[in-house]
């Protein structure tokens, strides 16, 4: 039991599967490394409060506890319990489909600047007024296309990662964003966000 | 002992991997065993080659029923070629094959990688597979098989796909088919067609196509033209089943 070694960075993810199995109060650790990540995660993609989040990624933890033997060394546990959690948000929102969104301001502006580096969105942009507006227009697009612009611009992962998550293969991925950055693109100038 | 309230403060006060761990001692959940997901794969691997599978039966009866198809005898038929082609696509097994094929895809799809791959993908290696099997399977005759079988058994099955008897009996137009029923002479028999009607049958010259002995209840197809209303002169004499 690694219960005396409150963060043994050390071992991998892989590793802390394999002791969890044997003693369930590995598991402890395990979710340590992913609660704060996936609970940012949880809350841009379901786009609820800090208090529903937490409930989804416990049915999370005790959904990936549960099915710990599926996990194949081959993927990235990361990838993994993102899939997971990305399912479950997913769920909760076509659930409450009518509940009013909570919509994270302090993402706009990391959106804004992750977008800005990309090569093929240059548009000139009211900055201030854009960072106010951003998460609007993020929520306005397709899940399909807000999920995406999530994974890669917020969580930063890749494309690999991306298509693991989502379960989708790598070119629908690139596709996928591809078709997210112009959408995004274009509500910013039909909404006279730019200049 | 504690409190209500307190039970509650503490529960609060706990993070969540605290309050997982505890809600999985007090529901005493457990990983679900290697073997469920091992079982779980398996099942969807078989299921993905059955699909192929099926598949290739598809392939193989297609191939079949295009072998078996007379490409010579559209013209008889007041059709052209292009119509006969039309006409012959086994359209029933055609649909069946892709039906299989997005099958097949689906249960890729749901194995451990499969969805990193590109659908298209997926379909046109299960529609190769498919006619590389089935092109086997065809050779070992099983197509045959199949087919004959579904023919007998399913009274809608050959209307459907191909109704070989139907194009046989025009001998208005020089076609006609059916059983022998008595061998009269060297050149002369009796055949009863597949509506039931029974005809005289001279060959004197006819090209014959198989190596088999005119004999009684031997089936087979006739090209030539009617000499009378039951009498019909025949240039060119096939079994009815193909070998």
């Amino acid at each position: 039991m690694l219960k005396s070694n409150p963060y043994p960075d050390n071992i991998t993810d892989q590793e802390l599967v394999a002791l969890t199995l044997q003693e369930k109060e590995n598991y402890e650790h395990l979710m340590q490394r992913y609660e704060a990540k996936l609970l940012r995660y949880i809350i841009r993609l379901a786009r609820v409060g800090e208090e529903d989040a937490k409930d989804i990624l416990q049915e999370v933890f005790i959904k990936a506890y549960k099915n710990l033997n599926e996990y194949n060394a081959g993927f990235s546990f990361s990838s993994w319990i993102y899939r997971i959690a990305h399912n479950e948000a997913v769920s909760y929102l076509r659930k409450l489909s009518a509940r009013p969104k909570v919509i994270k301001t302090e993402d706009n502006d990391i959106l804004l600047n992750m977008l800005a580096k990309e090569p093929d969105f240059e548009i000139e942009i009211d900055k201030k007024y854009l960072s106010e507006e951003i998460g609007k227009i993020l929520n306005r697009l397709d899940n399909k296309y807000r999920e995406v612009i999530i994974l890669k611009f917020l969580e930063e992962r890749n494309y690999k990662e991306i298509s693991d998550i989502i379960k989708k293969p790598a070119g629908t991925v690139a596709t996928l964003i591809s078709r997210a950055k112009k959408r995004l693109r274009d509500e910013i100038i039909r909404g006279h966000y730019s200049f | 002992m504690k409190s209500s309230a307190g039970i509650i403060l503490f529960n609060t006060m706990l993070s969540i991997p605290e309050k997982t761990i505890k809600i999985i001692e007090e529901r005493g959940i457990t990983p679900r065993s290697r073997w469920y997901f091992l079982m779980k794969r398996g099942f969807i691997g078989a299921l993905f080659g059955i699909s192929i599978l099926l598949g290739s039966f598809s392939v193989s009866t297609i191939i079949f029923i295009i072998c078996d198809h007379d490409w010579d005898i559209f013209e008889y038929l007041d059709r052209s070629l292009l119509e006969d082609i039309i006409f012959s696509i086994p359209y029933l097994w055609v649909a069946i094959l892709i039906f299989f094929a997005v099958v097949a895809d689906y249960n890729f799809k749901h194995t451990n990688k499969g969805y990193r791959y590109e659908t298209y993908k997926i379909i046109l290696v299960s529609l190769i597979s498919s006619f590389v099997i089935g092109t086997g399977l065809f050779f070992l005759g099983v197509d045959c098989e199949i087919h004959e079988y579904l023919v007998r058994q399913v009274p809608f099955y050959e209307g459907l796909v191909y109704n070989k008897k139907d194009i046989w009996v025009f001998p208005e137009k020089g076609l006609l088919s059916g059983e022998i029923i008595e061998v009269k002479g060297a050149d002369i028999y009796i055949l009863r067609d597949f509506s039931g009607k029974i005809w005289q049958i001279q060959d004197g010259k006819a090209d014959w196509s198989d190596t088999a002995r005119i004999q009684n209840g031997l089936k087979v197809r006739l090209i030539g033209f009617k000499v009378d209303d039951d009498i019909f002169r025949a240039k060119v004499i096939r079994l009815w089943e193909r070998r």
